[in-house]
């Protein structure tokens, strides 16, 4: 909202430049903006101050709505008066005020008319200058083509799902065709500006027709604007390459087209808050074209040529073959080059040619499109030949024949007899001269003579899918068997040496047991004196001592022994000699002894030291 | 009584082996007759009605795959060639006849990466083998160890056997982890591939006849599978044969 107050000052400054602008125009004298002389004779350069009109665009289709936008400098200008066009309807849409500035300096400002242009017919209309005080706009041409959408079917459309807010509309490029002829066709969509908000789904798959494979690009926006009942109808446009081919005569069915749109209902654009668009709702629909009838009708059997093998379109044809001079058996290469415009997967060459004395294979096909939707390119045929004798002079003409729809009448392409010469000796052999592209590619019956190993005449069967030995616990088994008996045998040896370990340690604690008992017996004798017991008890204690560090039986021990078996495995001669003696003494107390309780204390205290002089051995 | 018993089975087991319908060599041949005269359809159906049988040979899988080639279904072709080198690794026809077919068609064909083409050039049984043998080795060595009479001409070879069979038993664990992989081959023309196992799923991208797929999981009539370029996607596994399933 404008205060008040700015708009009546905004109103007196632009009522004064009017007065000031309509005096300088009635007088005939450039406007003069009062600061200099010149600034009068720059006005008519100066875009801010001079009159002018814009066409956009300058093109339209027939219903297609063009804005014509006469921009008046100054302020206050009234009404304009636009000449009227024969066949074109003007109506004023809008006079706004216009104020634009660049770097400082004042671009526009004024009042622009925006004009709606409709034509009735197409063709060229002039629109003339348009006149406003003493200054003029340059004539304007506007060009009417032939819609590419069929405005008056969507003028008279009964209402659709989406109450006519989006249309589909599919256009074959012509209703007659013929079997095989490629032909465009064109899918349109045309919505209700700002209304659809989602299209998908898209449906098109007529009967009796292959198509061309469609861009995946979805339905692209044009500049186009139609207006249908009050409606302003923005296009998109599937694809801009499309193409189709009837597969059988008759009159067939093109369509229908369908797509989902997703558009706005209770729209209520003209609503304040936020233009409306939180006042309506999404809703889905399911669109379709009107199904379009195509004649298609079938190739003439009139004038067929025999050559002709279903090629349809305009193509030439070049030819060249090399080697020219070869031996017999040797294989040279004819290339045949058929470029054009039509349905390019028809041109085909016969598989084998029938010329005495040259065998032919079956050619090599490599197509080349230069449009995505495959309508035209250049098929080449590779061809391998071999002269078969020196009589062969020539490679005799080829012929392709093909049918051109635009005047319904066959053509017959041919390239004159080729001289070659055929020496007798070939000095190559023939086998390996075969070019490697022809081994490798689409000659089925060729190629399986030079590469594809034949079928086998013995079936060999196996007698059943083994199980992989990886998967068999019988075999692993096996395998394993003689590691893990050899385990199982160390083991075992392990096992034993520690069960006799044991069994040793054990013996030795109860000897140790025993011995220790026999001290404290031998203690007691000491104190009463017992001599006979004492040494009988020593005599038993050494041998145990002995038999325990050695590791033999006591009852066999001598005193030699005790010696020798002691003195290899101890270097403590004092410990050995003192038990040699008390071995001894033992031995003579046998023949009684009569020793003191003191003597016996001694022998029994020399006793343990000795014995703890030689511990156990490792 | 016994004999009257052995010549009732001998009759029995004769009447059983003369029935020509059973008789798969006679169905070969047959199949390999209508091959010739161009009626690959009817070879196609009779080879591949012995396969389902169980008759499988590497021979089998040559001559299918030919009458697939020759019935312009190059998709098949490959993978029945594939599938009989799983039979017989190194059967030259079918290597040769594989790479004649993949020369041809319009998908690139990627190679497999060295460690995997090495790997398959070997049965599961080969590396087995080339597992188990020094394995045994290793083992009669250490046995052998034991006996003083052996001992001095059997020591070295012990430790060389061992680690042999160390390498053995690594190569033998990735080929069994490489020849579980399942492949398969597009068949049919070119197949889009989902994003999920669903023909509502978004579209991943699309595979050419021909292409060379791996296959890592399966739902339904969907396969989950992993082109050349390392894009995963599912796909309906009527427009593909698996190959490996032929096992």
């Amino acid at each position: 909202m404008t205060p008040p107050r700015f708009s009546y000052v905004r109103n007196a400054f632009f009522l004064w430049l009017a007065l000031n602008v309509g005096a300088a125009t009635t007088s005939g004298q450039p406007m003069n903006d009062g600061l200099s002389p010149m600034r009068s004779q720059q006005s008519t350069r100066d875009p801010a101050k001079t009159l002018s009109a814009e066409l956009r665009p300058s093109e339209v289709t027939l219903g297609q709505i063009a804005r014509l936008e006469v921009y008046v400098p100054g302020g206050a200008p009234g009404a304009l008066d636009v000449p009227s066009v024969p066949g074109l309807a003007i109506e004023l849409n809008s006079r706004a005020q216009k104020y634009e500035q660049a770097n400082g300096r004042v671009l526009k400002n004024g009042w622009v008319f925006e004009y709606l242009l409709q034509a009735r017919r197409t063709g060229t209309y002039n629109i003339p200058s348009i006149e406003w005080r003493g200054q003029s706009t340059e004539p304007l041409q506007l060009t009417v083509v032939e819609p590419s959408f069929d405005i008056e079917r969507l003028r008279q459309s009964p209402a659709n799902p989406t109450g006519n807010r989006a249309f589909i509309d599919l256009i074959p490029e012509r209703d007659t065709v013929f079997v095989g002829e490629p032909f465009r066709y064109t899918i349109q969509i045309a919505q209700v500006r700002g209304v659809v908000r989602d299209i998908g789904n898209f449906q098109f798959s007529p009967q009796g027709f292959t198509l061309a494979p469609i861009q995946p690009d979805g339905f692209i926006p044009r500049d186009e604007t139609h207006r249908i009942g009050g409606n302003d109808y923005t296009i998109r446009l599937l694809s801009n390459e499309t193409m189709a081919r009837a597969v059988k005569a008759g009159s067939l069915e093109f369509g229908p087209a369908s797509v989902d749109v997703e558009f706005l209902v209770n729209n209520r654009r003209n609503s304040r808050t936020f233009g409306g668009l939180l006042t309506g709702s999404y809703k889905s629909a399911s669109i379709q074209s009107d199904p379009v009838t195509i004649n298609v009708k079938p190739l003439p059997t009139e004038g067929r040529p025999e050559e002709f093998n279903g090629a349809i379109g305009q193509f030439t044809m070049t030819q060249t073959v090399t080697p020219k001079k070869l031996g017999v058996g040797d294989p040279l290469t004819i290339e045949i080059k058929i470029g054009g415009k039509g349905a390019m997967d028809s041109v085909r060459l016969p598989k084998t040619f029938d010329w005495p004395d040259i065998k032919t294979y079956e050619p090599i096909v490599d197509v080349s499109y230069s449009d995505a939707i495959e309508s035209q390119g250049v098929a080449r045929f590779e061809i391998v030949a071999r002269p078969e004798s020196t009589d062969v002079t020539e490679i005799p003409a080829i012929q392709f024949a093909y049918f051109d729809p635009r005047d319904a009448t066959y053509r017959t392409l041919e390239k004159p007899p080729v001289a070659i010469e055929v020496a007798a000796n070939s000095s190559r052999n023939a086998a390996t001269e075969i070019p490697n592209s022809y081994s490798a590619k689409n000659s089925r019956n060729a190629d399986e003579r030079l590469s594809l190993t034949h079928i086998q005449p013995r079936p060999q069967f196996l007698a059943r899918i083994p199980t992989p030995l990886v998967y068999n616990g019988l075999f692993w088994t096996i395998v394993l068997a003689p590691i893990c008996a050899y385990g199982t045998y160390l083991g075992a040896r392990k096992a034993q040496e520690v069960a006799n370990r044991d069994s040793d340690a054990k013996r030795q604690r109860e000897i140790q047991r025993e011995i220790d008992a026999q001290l404290a017996a031998l203690e007691e004798y000491a104190q009463t004196g017992q001599s006979t017991e004492f040494f009988e008890g020593l005599s038993v204690a050494i041998r145990q001592f002995i038999g325990l560090r050695l590791g033999v039986t006591p009852n066999a021990l001598t005193e030699s022994v005790v010696y020798e078996e002691l003195g290899q495995h101890y270097e403590d001669t004092e410990a050995i000699e003192s038990l040699g003696e008390l071995f001894r003494l033992c031995d003579a107390a046998k023949f009684g002894s009569g020793a003191t309780q003191h003597t016996l204390s001694e022998r029994l205290t020399q006793f343990r030291e000795a014995t703890a002089a030689l511990p156990p051995l490792n | 009584m016994p004999r009257n018993w052995i010549l009732t089975l001998l009759t029995l087991a004769f009447s059983i082996s003369a029935l020509p319908a059973e008789d798969p060599v006679a169905q070969f041949d047959a199949a390999n007759q209508a091959y010739e005269v161009g009626d690959y359809e009817t070879a196609i159906e009779l080879y591949r009605s012995l396969e389902n049988d169980g008759h499988v040979s590497a021979p089998l899988y040559l001559n299918l795959g030919n009458a697939y080639y020759q019935n312009q279904q190059l998709g098949h072709a490959i993978a029945t060639y594939r599938a009989g080198l799983r039979l017989a690794p190194r059967r030259q026809s079918l290597v040769q006849n594989l790479e004649f077919v993949l020369d041809e068609s319009t998908e690139a064909s990627t190679p497999p990466p060295v460690y995997t083409s090495f790997l398959l050039r070997l049965s599961l049984n080969e590396w087995t083998w080339l597992f188990v043998l020094p394995f045994l080795g290793f083992s009669f060595s250490l046995i052998l160890r034991r006996l003083p009479a052996c001992q001095n001409w059997i020591r070295p070879t012990t430790a060389p056997l061992g680690a042999l069979s160390v390498v053995g038993l690594i190569a033998l664990i990735f080929a069994e982890m490489e020849w579980n992989r399942d492949w398969a081959v597009v068949t049919g023309g070119e197949t889009t591939a989902r994003f999920g196992p669903l023909a509502e799923s978004k579209r991943a991208f699309t595979a050419a006849e021909t292409a060379h797929l791996e296959v890592v999981d399966r739902k339904g009539d969907w396969a989950r599978i992993i082109n050349s370029r390392n894009e995963r996607g599912w796909v309906s596994i009527d427009s593909i044969d698996i190959y490996t399933d032929r096992r």
